[in-house]
């Protein structure tokens, strides 16, 4: 038996040689003293490697296993010990330091305040609390969802996270609204966890699910976020009166950072999520006037304020950081995160097949010129307007089209609707998946799909939003 | 990286052949950590497999079964292209080292070779891991040599006997287990010079003279001489007998209980070791003979560049190394006579004895029980594994913990190796986490079969690993444990954070939130104190906990191959399941919280929420005999097999028929799960995509039970509402 090379091998291609790429060999060793942090931030080509030697530490809540090396790719983070660790870093690490003041304190200490409350509502068999966590943009507040999140986790509970940030994904793509039972450790290297796979996965697979509210802000569409917002609390009630584990376990619910731009916020959202989701807990993070309104409108019997620090490991985003940052997740959808390695297929199929909605948004009318707004404007606090109960042809959610070259890069939401379905019916579908418009070729009326399943593109009805923003290298 | 492929190749193999260097005793996880490395290279599959087949080859004895467990896990577990390369070559990588080793390791390596001809456990491939082309010539070799070896070992006790009787040389007798002597030195008598004559050897006057210069006749007062003049005996503590300088004292025959075979293993640490290894000259060829002369030789080389570490100024053991080093030429270089290689034997045989009681007990790593590994300084393990010693004591590099004690198991003994700090190694990744890997060999090889193994004690699969032989050759794993799991727990005080304290009355307001209370902390941690290594989750310390990370590494290791087998075939991201199925779903804590699925089941059947679970259904063995052999139509494994007192007759458990095939009744659960949860979606192919992440949890969810459950679809609607 002859073996010329490794290229006539089957199966030997490019398929693991992501591993090999840092280029920094020499391992940095930090030693932390207990109650300190190592702050970081790496790029999307240069993922830094983070091996805990000694003692113990934690990423966002979720304890790193010894002497094991986890890659963080385009991650701005910290390692925080509580009781002292030495690490090794390897890989370009764009900054690198050590942070003494952090708020860790008050974020264990509230994790140990939703635990009494989730004790007492073990006991009683009601509800755990329903934390929503409100504050500016990059103050850190889905670093804190995802600390409580996997602290409730350590502590045998099942948190069911809810991701009401249209800017970011949870266990999905940006501009989906999520929940997620947590029941299983977080993954430090993908953030949250990965959402089924038709393999199986070294942790447990998170089961997301999602809404598809296409937009960019909840700004600029308030009305389909609210009935959204309405959507998944009816969801997220309905499962934790079902499931035991999650019920005394409650809730916590990450929103987008425009709900406090302006003067008084965007109290008629937030007072939106606070009723539907009958939140009992709202933790503030931040100095800012808007806190002691929200105090004055919020605090009572029913529900509770703090404030909380700011967390001290949260960089400054920059708007290319965050585009980068979701196109990542997109990828991860379809391509998967690390270890895994998924392979979605390309489908092409006729104009006719499809059931393609785009959402009316007069914010953001004409999707494809906002590649360079500025953030301003997208956040001008939007008056609400007064909800309109029957939909009249001129103001119809959705607009049923034919795809078009337009719709080149974008992502496009099957919902569980049927194509023929009620405008609401679709609104209020959850959704199914999502598919990647690879080309569109008018004059075949022919159009090319990137899949995560295989097989025909179910006859569902598909929404196409304006958000997140196209994705131009998706498919080579 | 691609641009440079034969340097890459070249710095991949350095590094796994150092890697390999350390692997000196079964270590599972040692051995994982390499497959998984060989497994991300597999672009270098050749290089690694050369380096792997010359690591068998070239290594000692004792540290051979560890290679080819390496061997046997990067065919099981990354298969093409490993089974390819090493397949070549396998027929002389298995004897090679099948001749030389020790009876206890052959029959490890018979049971290794039998389940090459059988298919990769758990897995859909039916072929055998080998193909049989490989294995069938490798079998009647086996079978002959087996044969022999029972013969030699009947003609070796009848020498022993009689030697025995003869009961000639009452220091030898104490020195060396006469079970183990080996019939040449017995029958020659430990003359060498009357062979020289007859040598036709050019070669054999050097020889000669080196023997000379050794040979330490068999006066017992040379013996002892010979024994003591390099200087202070080792307390006779370590496995004492057998070194103590006391030659009228008689010895049981039986020195070495067979459970403490690493002495014996190893042909360099104990003189008996060489007869031990070396089948008598009448069943054994010359080559062979020579062969084993050679690794013999090998060995004490080996050792006594290991003596020189820690002696470095011994004049007397340099210049035995380089006549050593010689003496190797030789052997490597030239042809030998049968004579030539009988009086090198004893040669060799007596410098064994006289090295082992040289160097203080436990200084060199060959004889590395396990359980004294521990008790190395950190300094010495250093050396052994080849770094500078880290100048600070390795108790001041943690950051102190404040406040609180170190614990004692960090005190006494400094578990984690000298940090690899500056790694001057090449800026290739593959090559630098081997580098860590090895840097991290002292601290894991104590630590992770403990991790590993001990806790999970009540394990089923673990045992019938370790019955399976796979995880055999490592029966110091249980009573090392107790030496070590204490170095493992965290090396903080905990019970001194961890204050019972059920309520932490923490008020969610500004103030309230900033006073510290470690216990709160210490909740997550110190009432947790066993870590599982793999993903750092953690469970009490209590009797519960343990059992609980019992099954959580039993899941692990379920998933972990489970993911090693799926890479084969593609993977894709499902499509969400719906609303409703949602609601329905119920987080798979299999495992990953540490409940097994018994328990989980069990948990179900107290609530009432589920009829008959799937594992519990069964059906009749079918008559057909065609049907009977076959297996589950969806995971193509066998159904087992148990006889039903009900029924009288043997039934498939876990088992349904569906028309006219048969399925494991949870694979059916599974699929079918998928397959709802696909048609919801209205997912016309591809039932499967849909279907497995989703149907491993949902398979275990209520669907009776929920509050939407029963609504339909347009109940559930809702209509817009402001507030």
């Amino acid at each position: 038996m002859s073996l010329p090379g490794l290229s006539n091998l089957p199966g030997l291609g490019s398929a693991s040689l992501e591993l090999s790429a840092p280029t920094v060999a020499v391992p940095r060793v930090y030693n932390l003293n207990p109650e300190t942090e190592l702050r970081f931030e790496s790029s999307f080509s240069n993922p830094i490697n983070i091996k805990l030697v000694y003692g113990n530490a934690e990423i966002f809540g979720t304890e790193l296993a010894p002497n094991t090396t986890y890659t963080l790719k385009g991650a701005k983070a910290a390692v925080y010990t509580w009781y002292g660790c030495r690490l090794e870093i390897t890989g370009c690490a764009e900054t690198v330091q050590v942070g003494e003041q952090t708020p860790m304190l008050q974020y264990i200490n509230t994790h140990g305040a939703l635990e009494d409350a989730r004790e007492s509502a073990q006991t009683k068999k009601s509800m755990g609390p329903r934390v929503l966590i409100v504050g500016a943009e990059n103050a850190g507040k889905t670093s804190l969802a995802k600390m409580l999140t996997a602290y409730a986790i350590k502590s045998d509970r099942q948190p069911i996270g809810v991701n009401l940030d249209p800017s970011q994904a949870l266990l999905s793509v940006p501009g989906a609204l999520t929940a997620s039972t947590f029941a299983s450790l977080l993954d430090v290297e993908e953030g949250w966890g990965s959402s089924p796979i038709s393999g199986p996965s070294a942790l447990p697979i998170k089961m997301p699910l999602c809404y598809h509210f296409g937009c960019k802000t909840a700004e600029s569409n308030p009305k389909l976020y609210k009935s959204l917002v309405t959507r998944l609390a009816l969801a997220v009630t309905s499962r934790m009166e079902a499931d035991e584990d999650v019920r005394s376990s409650g809730c916590i619910i990450d929103t987008p950072g425009s709900l406090t731009v302006g003067e008084n916020g965007n109290y008629d959202l937030l007072q939106h999520i606070v009723s539907e989701f009958s939140v009992n807990a709202i933790l503030f993070l931040g100095e800012d006037a808007l806190y002691n309104k929200l105090q004055q409108q919020f605090n009572g019997p029913e529900v509770t304020i703090a404030q909380l620090d700011k967390s001290t490991a949260c960089f400054a985003r920059s708007q290319s950081y965050m585009k980068e940052f979701r196109q990542q997740q997109i990828r991860d959808y379809f391509f998967g995160h690390g270890s895994i390695t998924l392979s979605p297929l390309t489908t092409q199929t006729d104009f006719g097949n499809l059931s393609i909605y785009r959402i009316n948004d007069s914010t953001t009318p004409s999707p494809h010129k906002t590649e360079n707004y500025d953030e301003d404007d997208a956040y001008e606090p939007t008056v609400p307007q007064p909800p309109t109960t029957t939909t009249t042809p001129s103001n119809q959610i959705y607009e049923k089209i034919t795809p078009s070259n337009m719709m080149q890069n974008s992502l496009l939401a099957v919902t569980n609707a049927d194509s023929n379905a009620s405008q609401e019916e679709i609104r209020d579908a959850s959704v199914m998946g999502y598919v990647y418009v690879a080309g569109v070729e008018e004059g075949s009326r022919k159009i090319r799909l990137l899949s995560p399943v295989g097989g025909k593109v179910p006859a569902k009805a598909i929404i196409w939003g304006s958000w997140p923003e196209e994705v131009v290298d998706l498919v080579g | 990286m691609m641009s440079y492929p034969n340097e890459a190749a070249e710095e991949v193999a350095t590094a796994f052949r150092e890697a390999l260097d350390d692997l000196q005793r079964n270590d599972q996880y040692e051995i994982d950590n390499l497959t998984v490395i060989a497994k991300e290279s597999t672009e270098h599959a050749q290089s690694i497999c050369v380096e792997l087949e010359n690591h068998i080859k070239k290594t000692r004895p004792a540290f051979k079964l560890p290679a080819l467990y390496l061997l046997d896990s990067l065919v099981k577990n990354v298969g093409t292209p490993y089974t390819v390369y090493l397949g070549r070559n396998l027929y002389k990588t298995f004897f090679d080292a099948y001749t030389v080793v020790d009876p206890n390791t052959r029959k490890a390596m018979e049971e290794l070779f039998q389940s090459w001809k059988q298919p990769v456990p758990l897995s859909r491939d039916p072929r055998p891991v080998f193909p049989v082309e490989i294995t069938a010539s490798m079998d009647s070799s086996l079978e002959k040599m087996r044969s022999i070896n029972l013969r030699a070992e009947q003609e070796k006790e009848q020498a022993r006997l009689q030697k025995m009787r003869m009961a000639q040389l009452p220091a030898r007798l104490g020195n060396m287990p006469p079970r183990q002597t080996p019939t040449p030195t017995g029958s020659y008598g430990y003359k060498a010079p009357p062979i020289i004559g007859q040598n036709s050897n050019p070669n054999s006057g050097e020889i000669a003279a080196m023997m000379n210069s050794y040979q330490q006749p068999s006066t017992p007062n040379n013996y002892q001489q010979a024994l003591r003049s390099p200087g202070a005996f080792p307390p006779p503590s370590r496995q004492g007998a057998p070194f103590q300088p006391y030659p009228s004292q008689p010895h049981p025959p039986q020195q070495y209980p067979p459970q403490q075979h690493t002495p014996q293993q190893h042909p360099a640490s104990t003189a008996p070791a060489f007869s031990y290894s070396g089948p008598p000259p009448a069943t054994m060829s010359h080559q062979a003979r020579l062969d084993k002369l050679r690794a013999d030789v090998q060995g004490l080389l080996d050792r006594t560049n290991a003596f020189l570490v820690h002696n470095p100024y011994d004049g007397e053991k340099k210049d035995l190394l380089a006549n050593l080093g010689k003496l190797k030429q030789l052997l490597d270089g030239g042809q030998l006579s049968l004579a030539s290689i009988q009086s090198t034997e004893v040669v060799v045989a007596n410098l064994a004895l006289k090295l082992p009681s040289h160097p203080p007990a436990p200084v060199y790593p060959p004889a590395s029980a396990p359980p004294q590994l521990p008790q190395m300084s950190p300094a010495l393990l250093a050396m052994l594994s080849g770094q500078t010693p880290q100048p600070t004591p390795p108790q001041s590099q943690p950051p102190q913990p404040y406040s609180y004690p170190p614990p004692p198991s960090v005190a006494p003994t400094p578990q984690y190796a000298p940090p690899p700090l500056p790694q001057s190694g090449p800026p290739v990744s593959i090559a630098q986490m081997m580098a860590m890997i090895r840097a991290s060999t002292p601290t894991l090889q104590p630590a992770s079969p403990a991790t590993a193994l001990a806790p999970a004690a009540p394990n089923l699969l673990l045992e019938q690993l370790r019955a399976s032989g796979l995880l055999g050759g490592m029966p110091s794993a249980n009573t090392n444990s107790a030496t070590v799991t204490p170095v493992l727990t965290p090396t903080l005080n905990f019970s001194e954070l961890a204050q019972p304290q059920p309520v932490h009355e923490v008020k969610i307001d500004s103030a309230s939130l900033k006073i510290r209370r470690p216990q709160v902390i210490g909740r997550l941690y110190g009432d947790r104190p066993d870590q599982c290594r793999q993903c750092g989750m953690r469970f009490p310390g209590i009797e519960a906990g343990k059992k609980a990370k019992g099954n959580h590494i039993d899941w692990h290791f379920k998933t972990n191959s489970r993911v090693a087998d799926s890479t084969k075939s593609a993977v894709n991201r499902s499509w969400y399941i719906d609303e409703r199925e949602w609601i329905d779903y119920r987080e798979d804590v299999g495992g990953i919280n540490g409940k097994s699925e018994e328990e989980i089941n069990a948990m179900a059947k107290a609530n009432g929420t589920s009829r008959v679970e799937p594992k519990e259904q069964f059906v009749p063995v079918p008559s057909d005999l065609a049907q009977a052999n076959r297996p589950c139509s969806i995971c193509q494994e066998k159904f087992e097999q148990e006889w039903n007192v009900e029924l009288e007759q043997p039934v498939w458990k876990d088992a349904i028929k569906v028309g006219n095939k048969y399925y494991h009744a949870t694979c059916y659960a599974e699929v079918t799960k998928g397959n709802a949860a696909a048609r919801a979606a209205a997912v016309a192919a591809t039932g499967l995509g849909g279907g497995i992440g989703s149907a491993r949890g949902s398979a275990r969810s209520t669907p009776e039970s929920s509050v939407l459950g029963k609504r339909t679809f347009d109940h559930f609607k809702l209509d817009t509402h402001d507030s």
